[in-house]
């Protein structure tokens, strides 16, 4: 019963702490992408910027989402 | 980014040093690996733990909060950089904008008319400073607030000699009636 509860709550943590995650990192990335266009970034380094910042971000979003099923399936 | 006046051209622009960021960058780094490291010394310390990890839910939610662990580091390193590089001393032909963004939400603009300045002093101290060459950049101003003071700034000789030379080009010429 107490590993059930327990499991159960790691499940719903995982599951609320992806959603957190998300959510921060979106809300972040239009900040930062307000201020990258904004503030005098020239067009060439605002591409390179952006591919990197999204693609490793996106990288480690895959990660989680992978290594979560990984879990759920367990 | 500045509006420009009329008539008005940069001359230079000039930002902290890369040092600034790479410890910034260096910092978060070691966050990234702290906790590598505890877990490998509890391990060490404690070795009945290894069979708790070793159990494949409990590594599975490891490695979710471990890889989240560092997306938000990544996202921290890039709300760094992007105050480290919109921190930026813009020379122009007419003033000197010193533009200091804190954080994400605020940002400082002070803006000096050449004419107002009246001394530019450069301070670098300590090791690192002397030998990557970057420091501090005191700006006296004959204005309400009666020093700008610019930290961190790459090449601080190179930009006072730029702003006295800026500050010279800009003095009217006075003429004087031969007697």
């Amino acid at each position: 019963m107490e590993e059930f509860i327990t499991e159960e709550l790691v499940s719903r943590a995982i599951a609320i702490w992806f959603l957190v995650l998300a959510v921060f990192f979106v809300a972040i990335s239009i900040v930062l992408n307000f201020h990258w266009k904004q503030y005098g970034i020239t067009k060439a380094s605002l591409k390179k910027l952006r591919k990197i910042y999204i693609g490793v971000s996106l990288f480690i979003f895959l990660i989680i989402i992978v290594v979560s099923m990984i879990y759920f399936a367990i | 980014m500045i509006k420009l006046e009329e008539g008005e051209k940069i001359i230079l622009e000039a930002r902290r040093h890369w040092f600034i960021i790479y410890t910034v960058g260096a910092f978060l780094f070691t966050l990234a690996i702290i906790p590598i490291i505890i877990l490998v010394s509890a391990l060490a310390i404690y070795p009945e733990l290894g069979d708790i990890i070793s159990q494949p839910k409990f590594s599975t939610a490891l490695m979710v909060f471990g890889a989240s662990w560092l997306l938000v580091l990544w996202i921290f390193f890039f709300i760094a950089w992007t105050d480290y590089y919109l921190d930026v001393l813009v020379l122009t032909n007419k003033r000197l904008i010193d533009v200091e963004q804190n954080g994400l939400f605020s940002r400082d603009i002070a803006t000096i008319p050449l004419k107002n300045i009246q001394d530019v002093k450069v301070e670098v101290n300590g090791v690192i400073r002397t030998m990557l060459k970057f420091g501090d950049l005191h700006v006296q101003t004959a204005g309400f607030s009666k020093e700008l003071v610019i930290k961190d700034i790459d090449a601080p000789q190179m930009v006072k000699q730029a702003i006295m030379s800026a500050y010279h080009d800009h003095k009217p010429v006075v003429h004087t009636k031969e007697v």
